[in-house]
């Protein structure tokens, strides 16, 4: 149905866009049967993130298939081109298995301060058209258009002007998908790619949504999704069919949550990411670029693994009770223990003691592929004050050093003398 | 590309087309680049200075990444692309 827009962009009307159809009736999407105005959310996914970027920085890579990746043996692809993806290449691949699925891939190693700074910009574009920007990853966002749309903005017109700032700020493409929740225009922003735009009404659910294999949903990965084939779940619409009570029995409240999901409601709303809580946990993990059996080797990893874990809590501002620490062997068997502190914990001494004492504890059958550290049970700093004096002064050296770090980089200063060359991935 | 990080002397503009800053030519080992356009700029940090990149074309279309640090106020020639 034409609309007359009072949108700001020269009156444009509703133009019909995929997904926008008549009612098809019997269905209940949308926002879980609560009375208020609909929402109008935007989920906008950078297409083929890091790859795009890499190939507006150095127009010698535009149109050749191109992985960004390490290209080593142990390295894994992050991201393929377009013109990679059509060989076949998959983020995740090895190395190895994307050059045989596409011999003339070029292998970009990753630039995560390029990609970072490119996300701040693309932050500031969103920022343009609602302060309501909640960031889901460094490639996509959610935007709250609700007020705009309520004063007369059309969605697809504020999609299109975001579309054009992005190509004309970044020479990037997007997909932007437009629901009445953050599920469905995560849903919808899938549905085309790349430079897509795809609204998805409550009403189109039914005929879009819940053909889809139930892996389509954000929150169902290939475990869950095998699980489900068990059940005789293959599509969303199953799943949204599926009795309630048998999902919560074997799925526990997350069952309830993507029953809701498959039905096209969810009641989540988008929180700018200025006001987003706390993290759970803080963790670092490395492939190693060999397997390493020997133990002196292993301490040296995870020394390193304990400093940077510790910067990063400090820097929040935050110290942990739990340590977990990661193993996988060769044949991608992974594992963790754990260890509880009495008190909460953000000093990297601290943290790498605990973690050579589950490595001395822990028996290994094989070389160590990977080996991570993780805090979690995050509190705020500090809350417990020290009067032992070998304590104040370890934390005014852990602040020296800190300070020395923040002004000259990371590892200027570090714990230790040994460094970990020849096994740091 | 091939990594680098030779000090180079660059000519830039500031303000230009609405930039902040535009590397225009540089000269290294010797011989004058003139540039024809950026095709890419984004900032980073060393420590607390910022560490501004462009990613810059010459008139055969090779490719180029300098890096200005803003706290010592040194370019350097990051990278090179060759076109092939």
């Amino acid at each position: 149905m034409a609309e007359t827009a009072r949108s700001g962009f020269a009156g444009e009307r509703t133009a019909p866009v995929a997904g926008a159809a008549g009612s098809s009736g019997g269905a209940n999407p949308s926002g879980g049967g609560r009375a208020g105005p609909e929402r109008t959310i935007l989920h906008c996914d950078m297409n083929a993130f890091f790859a795009s970027v890499e190939q507006e920085a150095n127009p010698a890579l535009r149109g050749r298939p191109l992985a960004v990746g390490g290209g080593g043996p142990r390295s894994v692809v992050c991201t393929a081109s377009y013109e990679a993806r059509a060989w076949g290449v998959k983020t995740g691949m090895t190395a190895g298995q994307a050059r045989r699925q596409c011999p003339d891939l070029i292998f970009v190693p990753p630039d995560f301060e390029k990609y970072t700074d490119t996300c701040r910009r693309l932050v500031e574009i969103y920022r343009e058209v609602t302060p309501c920007v909640e960031c889901f990853s460094v490639d996509e966002a959610f935007l709250d258009a609700t007020a705009l749309v309520a004063a007369g903005h059309v969605p697809e017109a504020l999609a299109r002007r975001i579309k054009e700032r992005i190509r004309g700020e970044v020479g990037l493409r997007c997909s932007i998908g437009i629901a009445p929740n953050k599920i469905l225009a995560k849903l919808a922003s899938d549905l085309q790619k790349p430079d897509g735009l795809v609204r998805v009404r409550p009403e189109d659910v039914p005929r879009i949504v819940w053909p889809l294999p139930v892996n389509a949903l954000c929150g169902i990965g290939p475990r869950l999704a095998v699980a489900f084939s068990r059940m005789g779940v293959e599509t969303l619409g199953q799943l949204a069919a599926f009795p309630v009570g048998l999902l919560r029995e074997r799925f526990g409240i997350y069952g309830e949550y993507l029953h809701e999901w498959s039905a096209g409601r969810d009641r989540a709303p988008v929180i700018p990411s200025e006001e987003a809580g706390p993290p759970v946990s803080i963790g670092h993990s490395v492939t190693l670029e060999r397997d390493v059996g020997e133990r002196e080797r292993q301490v040296q990893v995870l020394l390193r693994l304990s400093e940077m874990v510790g910067r990063r809590a400090r820097a929040a501002g935050l110290a942990g009770r739990t340590l977990a620490v990661t193993f996988r062997y060769p044949d991608f068997e992974t594992f963790s223990r754990h260890r509880s502190f009495g008190d909460p914990v953000d000093d990297s001494s601290l943290i790498f003691e605990v973690a050579r004492s589950v490595l001395a504890a822990t028996p290994l059958r094989a070389p160590v592929r990977l080996l991570g550290i993780r805090l979690s049970k995050l509190e705020p700093a500090g809350r417990q004050a020290t009067l032992f004096p070998e304590a104040v002064r370890r934390r005014a050296l852990v602040q020296a050093m800190d300070r020395v770090n923040d002004r000259y980089g990371e590892f200027s200063l570090r714990w230790g003398a040994a460094g970990t060359e020849g096994v740091w991935g | 590309m091939t990594e680098l990080n030779d000090v180079v002397q660059v000519g830039a503009v500031f303000g230009r087309d609405g930039k902040k800053l535009q590397p225009v030519w540089f000269a290294w080992r010797g011989r004058p680049y003139r540039l024809t356009r950026a095709t890419y700029a984004w900032s980073g940090r060393d420590g607390q200075a910022r560490v501004h990149h462009f990613s810059v074309l010459d008139e055969q279309g090779n490719c180029y990444e300098l890096t200005y640090h803003a706290e010592t106020m040194v370019w350097r020639l990051a990278g090179v692309q060759e076109v092939t």
